[in-house]
């Protein structure tokens, strides 16, 4: 019979003890951690109690802890606030669509081109994808933009070279979200890609081999093999995607809306920006971040809910 | 003292020296780029270890922080700060200073600019040479206008007579030609009230104008959306012929196209609209400097004063004759250091001597090169002369109404402009949409956000 059945203290001794051992063993591994728990410590939870001041009435010059206490004033405030469900439903669809449309776009190229032979081809096409995820925000919107131009616009002349009337995109609200999302695909498709062409480097070759013999056609080991070995990949990909869903930039819709598309362009976050950084309302930007990072959160969770009972991985 | 400037070791200009030298003051000057000044002042403001001199924050920002004890309030110390007094206290032109800058308690908190602004700035721009060639006289009024823009029309069918890059700011700026003085909030002076600009009936009549430019294809409908980069193409390349813009642009777009087009002429035009006026640009303005309350005040508030001098004025705007610049034979200033130098603008003087670094100046010498106008922009300072609109009072809030403001202010500006857009770009907008419109401001807190004015301006009359 084990000892430390029968003397439970003595167990415990010799838990600390196996622990101390663990650390001593791993010491080095340790030590690498360390810069980044102390990044994290820092940079990411540190100004968590800042947040603190979306339950006051913040004043620069008071401080964080020195302003006044207001309770959920500036939350019940935003809630009855005129514009809340006009934030709420464009958020809430814009982040929907983003979900929908570009996260299927980067596995499907990575597929795609895992098939392509000529590995010259291959390399230059996906040189040339992850392009655009290097230029600023700033240049692609000024680029979509010029590109959708009615006068000088590139997209433009081709509709009316193939005889078509030429469209005004950037002031019709129904064009506003299929612009945001495409042009969101074009810039960040080759990169996110990246990660895929990884997974799939990691497929053992013999698997192909084997259903070669088989007689699998490419369609067959795209279906059978290729896809469910990623499967945990995309599974992972996806709930991250869930998480930040609403969380868009404010910088790509502040570039890209004007005033005949504010109606289904404004979201919480061009809003935090309008109201905290325009008006210098803090305590009540702070609110409605808080509230936009809520809801992150409670889709996080969901996703990964979802991604246990339906695909049998989760995050944790 | 803090500023804002890309300049590298601003603490070792000759500005710096020649300024210790003359007040004895040693100016510790911590700088940040422009581009990222406001984000590093809202920084350094809530670490609460305040520089002794800063800029920067706005006036309710200042009389707010200054209420709470973080500022000295200037007023105590005029016994010692002669030019300030001469200034803004005994010259009745401009004492309204101190009753629009100061807080409720009366203090002032803020040391405001003198002379910055050049008279003329922003306006109408129309292709002279264009105008010429087709003998198309400049418009003296708003009909001729349309009448010009119509002519160019048939002249090129394929252009659009008027380009604008400035996105939602058109109706601001084409504002002053319908007597509206600014938006969202505008002074009325025959009433002596103030209202919003977006529910104005003459703010109307200006949209049903550039409505019916715009059904003509005269205005470009690319007016909400258009890059800086378009807009420049259709101006140098025949596209487009008149805009609004600032008058620097005269002679920007002239050097560009020289090469290939030798005849191109831009020049500055009249304003539009039945007013017939401009906007006109006040000789003092608050750039939110402020003096922090501690040991160094005494010091501070005396090293401004003399920034305000006109020998200060000069140090940091021109310089010091025989030091660095000599008179040229037209009386213009000439700096024999930088005789190489095709153009010297403030940049140069700045990166030079450190002159003209942003915050650390209030008063500017008329002969600095800042005032030095191009053949073009002279002609824009002499044909504007008398065709500026009264400037609005400057009024102070309480903080309530800065906080009623502060709350509708975004709000009103970001509909009326959404509203406006959808008026001039859709052909189905017309009366029915207009009335919608005023029923949604009041509903917006328009009312509210006038009578914050209105009540301001009550007791700025009665004082």
């Amino acid at each position: 019979m084990n000892t430390a059945m029968l003397n439970p203290k003595r167990g415990q001794t010799s838990k600390w003890i196996s622990m101390l051992q663990h650390i001593k063993r791993d010491r080095q591994f340790l030590l690498l951690l360390l810069p980044c728990i102390a990044f994290f410590a820092i940079f990411r939870y540190g100004p968590i109690y800042g947040l603190i001041i979306a339950f006051k009435d913040f004043s620069v010059y008071d401080g964080i802890l020195g302003s006044e206490w207001v309770g959920l004033e500036h939350f019940r405030k935003f809630f009855n606030s005129f514009d809340f469900w006009l934030l709420f439903k464009n958020t809430l669809l814009l982040g929907l669509y983003n979900l929908l449309w570009s996260f299927p776009f980067p596995i499907v190229f990575a597929i795609l081109l895992n098939e392509v032979r000529n590995q010259r081809f291959k390399k230059s096409i996906q040189t040339f994808s992850y392009l655009p995820a290097f230029l600023s925000i700033v240049i692609i919107c000024s680029m979509v933009i010029d590109f959708l131009s009615p006068s000088r616009g590139l997209i433009n002349q081709f509709i009316s070279f193939l005889g078509f009337e030429k469209t005004y995109f950037m002031i019709a609200p129904e064009w506003f979200r299929t612009i945001f999302i495409s042009s969101d695909i074009w810039a960040s498709m080759g990169y996110e890609a990246i990660i895929y062409l990884a997974a799939i480097a990691g497929i053992d070759p013999t698997l192909y081999e084997a259903a070669k013999v088989d007689g699998a056609k490419r369609w067959h080991t795209m279906r059978y093999i290729t896809v469910p070995a990623i499967l945990p990949t995309i599974l992972v990909m996806f709930i991250l995607k869930a998480g930040s869903m609403f969380r868009i930039g404010y910088e790509k819709v502040l570039l890209l809306y004007n005033p005949m598309t504010y109606e289904v362009a404004d979201v919480f976050s061009t809003y935090v920006y309008r109201k905290g950084l325009l008006e210098r309302d803090y305590s009540y930007a702070a609110a409605v971040g808080i509230f936009e990072a809520l809801i992150a959160l409670i889709m996080l969770l969901g996703a990964n809910v979802l991604s246990r009972r339906f695909g049998g991985k989760s995050l944790w | 003292m803090l500023v804002s400037s890309d300049a590298s070791n601003l603490n070792d200009k000759w500005v710096v020296k020649e300024l210790e030298e003359r007040t004895g003051v040693k100016v510790d000057l911590q700088f940040y780029s422009t581009a990222t000044y406001a984000e590093k002042l809202k920084v350094i403001m809530a670490s609460g270890d305040l520089p002794d001199i800063i800029h920067g924050p706005s006036l309710a920002e200042i009389n707010e922080l200054g209420g709470k004890g973080a500022f000295a309030p200037i007023n105590d110390y005029l016994d010692q700060l002669p030019n300030f007094k001469a200034m803004y206290v005994d010259n009745a032109e401009n004492n309204w200073v101190m009753k629009s800058y100061s807080d409720d308690g009366g203090n002032i908190y803020t040391w405001p600019i003198y002379g910055l602004n050049r008279e003329v700035n922003h306006g109408f721009l129309y292709r002279k040479d264009i105008f010429d060639k087709h003998n198309i006289p400049l418009w003296t009024n708003t009909e001729e206008f349309y009448q010009a823009l119509k002519k160019l029309k048939e002249l090129y069918p394929d252009s659009i007579p008027y380009a604008s890059k400035t996105q939602a700011w058109i109706f601001r700026d084409w504002g002053y030609g319908w007597n509206i003085a600014g938006y969202p909030h505008n002074y009325n002076e025959d009433t002596g009230k103030w209202e919003l600009a977006f529910t104005k009936p003459e703010y109307k009549e200006m949209l049903d104008f550039m409505k019916k430019l715009r059904q003509e294809g005269l205005l470009d409908p690319e007016f909400v959306t258009d890059t800086s980069a378009n807009w420049t193409a259709k101006m140098t390349t025949d596209q487009s012929f008149v805009t609004f813009d600032w008058i620097g642009r005269l002679d920007m777009f002239y050097n560009q196209v020289k090469e290939t087009n030798p005849e191109y002429d831009l020049r500055y035009g009249n304003p539009v609209g039945p007013e017939f006026k401009i906007r006109s640009l006040p000789m003092i303005s608050s750039y939110g400097h402020a003096i922090a309350k501690n040991e160094n005040t005494e010091v501070s508030m005396k090293l401004m004063d003399y920034l305000t001098s006109p020998s200060g004025a000069e140090l940091m705007t021109v310089g010091q004759q025989g030091e660095n610049y000599e008179l040229g034979a037209d009386g213009k200033v000439v700096y024999p250091e930088l005789k190489d130098l095709d153009l010297i603008e403030i940049k140069v003087l700045e990166d030079k001597y450190g002159m003209w670094v942003q915050g650390f100046y209030t008063r500017t010498d008329r002969r600095s090169v800042y005032y030095n106008y191009t053949e073009k922009e002279q002609e824009a300072q002499d044909m504007m002369k008398d065709m500026k609109l009264p400037l609005d009072p400057v009024l102070k809030f309480t903080d309530e109404e800065n906080s009623t403001i502060a709350d509708l202010a975004a709000t009103l500006q970001k509909a009326g402009e959404e509203f406006s857009a959808k008026y001039v770009l859709t052909d189905s907008y017309g009366q029915a949409e207009w009335d919608a419109w005023l029923q949604q401001a009041k509903k917006l807190g328009e009312d509210d956000f006038v009578g914050a004015y209105n009540a301001a301006q009550a007791r700025f009359d009665a004082e």
